[in-house]
């Protein structure tokens, strides 16, 4: 179990990483073509495709997990923080498992839909250059793949009961909303 | 069945997974999931699950949400908004309430690099309630005071709520931001007068400070505040004057922010991770919901059942008044449970046709639903700023207390609302020098 659960925390970092370099590099990107664009009338070509197309489907769908694992996934508390400790493992477990099989189809059906991309090759054309966005597709069956697994993990851990290696957050830990 | 009766279906047997705590991203999808599929099967059911959520994300209007939390996050953790708090306290000490006030003065600037409340209202509760407290400042007023000024997080630009109505509701998010100053600054401006109407009244709320610091203090405690003036004139000014557009704003913040940091040397390798890992969980958590609505949108626009709300809804009451006291009231409820951004994602779908067809100016009622979602931060009985204070100020004040303490800022909340109606050019006037 703990083996499993740090083999899970590794992918987690491992995509965070990932997440974290698209969001420097979508930063970064975005200015050098505002400058560009107020200094030199020029502006880089390619950029909305870079920014929409690369890192923020890299951005929105690769934290999925991180954000399971650290309990930060928005729901509505109103009934779950008047059960007892008992109701709210078996609940938070049933939830668990939900949402692990639909993030697990959602997966799948991403998986088909990103084979088929691949092998039409899609792209966008953009001042007459031709980008590939085909492989861009594939982020979204990892990132939910990755939060399925996260999901099931968290049920694993509550019907064993043994001590896991993920370090995730307790499922009635007090999670902080978004960016409100 | 009728599709209006399976799209109304839909919606109730979303609120009930809602209250099982099944994730609000989570329900949406499968709700609409379903709904396509007993309306038009299976086929089209799994083509729009396979399009949208990739269709969505990709969207260069989006970048803004990512980048605008990293400017945030960045100044927070790399504590460029300590200043302010310090600043506004040694010139306004001697004023009646004038650590208060100070506090809402703090958080209106805290709110131009942050388009989080929760965020806002963390930072200052740190600082200003324990210095209150100690000063010997009722705990319901110091408490109340940090919890609503927070609110003006998300209302003062830049604002991820009002990014992703802007998305939806497809106005530009520029004029939604530079509509969001007049809105704020009447808040606060309002929370100000009440606070020191109130500190007069009743000297013991707040007892007058000993002396006011020396002019050199002031003038220094001002200079510290530069990271923040000049944040804020880069991103609103070049945003006011086209050197870039709102979405690009972010990422020139973001960049400001880390460059100014980086002079300042606060910014450790672990304020930036924990920057960046901050932003990529709000992200995520926010997408899958985002995603989900979307789905929703499509599943009621199927159904019929939307325009059927909508015809019911603008059939009911030709009044716009009206409307928008049914509307208000909506959100007020919907407020007092549901976090801010589940909250309009999830109405937006039902609500955006009833707009439609009632000819309401949609830059006026962006920024008035995201007033309305930030009242529902400080209402009971889940009143997220006020969960956050609780955290901050741990035993110095009870949940009571600080409900307590909110009461007045409601107060003040009604007449802004009151006169964001009667008076929508507090609203529209900037955006309309933009043109």
């Amino acid at each position: 179990m703990t083996a499993l659960g740090r083999i899970l925390a590794w992918l987690v970092t491992a995509s965070t990483l990932v997440g974290a370099v698209a969001v420097v590099l979508m930063m970064l990107q975005i200015v050098a073509d505002v400058a560009s664009k107020n200094l030199l009338a020029w502006p880089q070509p390619l950029t909305s495709i870079f920014v929409a197309n690369y890192y923020m489907v890299i951005a929105a769908f690769l934290p999925l997990a991180l954000t399971e694992k650290l309990a930060r996934h928005i729901s509505v508390e109103v009934v779950f923080r008047h059960l007892s400790a008992r109701w709210q493992a078996w609940l938070g477990g049933a939830v668990c498992l939900f949402g692990g099989i639909v993030a697990a189809a959602i997966a799948w059906e991403l998986w088909f839909e990103a084979m088929k991309r691949a092998r039409v090759g899609t792209f966008i054309v953009e001042q007459s250059i031709a980008m590939p966005i085909w492989p861009t597709y594939f982020v979204l069956p990892l990132g939910f793949g990755l939060l399925a697994l996260v999901l099931f993990y968290r049920v694993l851990v509550l019907v064993t009961g043994l001590a896991g290696g993920l370090g995730e957050a307790p499922l009635d830990g007090d999670s902080l909303p978004a960016g409100d | 069945m009728e599709s209006e009766v399976v799209g109304l279906l839909g919606l109730g047997l979303l609120i009930v997974m809602l209250l099982l705590r099944v994730p609000i991203g989570i329900s949406l999808i499968v709700i609409s999931f379903a709904g396509i599929w007993v309306l038009i099967g299976p086929r089209p059911a799994w083509g729009i699950l396979s399009a949208v959520p990739y269709e969505f994300a990709a969207k260069w209007t989006l970048s803004s949400v990512p980048m605008f939390l990293l400017m945030g996050y960045v100044c927070y953790h790399a504590g460029l908004t300590r200043g302010l708090f310090e600043a506004c306290r040694s010139w306004l000490a001697r004023l009646p309430g004038g650590l208060a006030i100070a506090s809402v003065l703090g958080s209106a600037g805290f709110a131009a690099v942050t388009g989080s409340s929760v965020a806002c209202a963390a930072a200052m509760g740190r600082i200003a309630v324990p210095e209150m407290i100690r000063n010997r400042y009722d705990p319901a007023l110091a408490t109340g005071t940090i919890a609503a000024a927070g609110t003006l997080g998300a209302l003062i630009p830049p604002s991820i709520l009002l990014i992703l109505f802007g998305v939806f509701a497809e106005v530009p998010i520029g004029k939604l931001f530079i509509g969001g100053i007049g809105a704020g600054l009447l808040t606060a401006g309002l929370y100000i007068a009440m606070i020191w109407i109130r500190a007069s009244l009743t000297p013991s709320l707040a007892p007058r400070l000993p002396a006011t610091p020396p002019l050199s203090e002031r003038l220094y405690h001002l200079r510290q505040t530069w990271p923040i003036l000049l944040l804020l004139v880069v991103v609103i000014g070049g945003m006011f004057v086209g050197l870039f557009t709102a979405t690009e704003a972010g990422a020139v913040g973001a960049f400001a922010a880390i460059l100014i940091a980086l002079a300042k040397r606060s910014l450790t390798r672990e304020a930036f991770w924990a920057a960046l890992v901050e932003t990529l969980t709000t992200t995520g958590a926010l997408f899958v919901i985002a995603i989900g609505a979307n789905m929703l949108t499509r599943f009621l626009a199927l159904s019929g059942s939307g325009e059927l709300i909508a015809d019911a809804v603008v059939g009911l009451q030709a009044d716009p008044l009206m409307l928008l006291l049914g509307i208000s009231a909506l959100y007020l409820l919907l407020g007092m449970f549901l976090d801010p951004i589940g909250a309009m994602l999830l109405t937006l779908p039902v609500l955006l046709p009833v707009l439609d067809q009632s000819g309401i100016d949609l830059i006026w009622f962006g920024v008035f639903l995201v007033k309305f979602l930030e009242i529902g931060m400080i209402t009971p009985p889940i009143g997220l700023n006020v969960f956050v204070i609780k955290g901050v100020v741990g035993n110095l004040a009870s949940l009571t207390t600080i409900f307590r303490g909110i009461l007045w800022f409601l107060a003040a909340d009604a007449v802004v609302v009151a006169l964001l109606i009667a008076v929508p050019g507090i609203i529209t006037w900037l955006p309309s020098l933009m043109e």
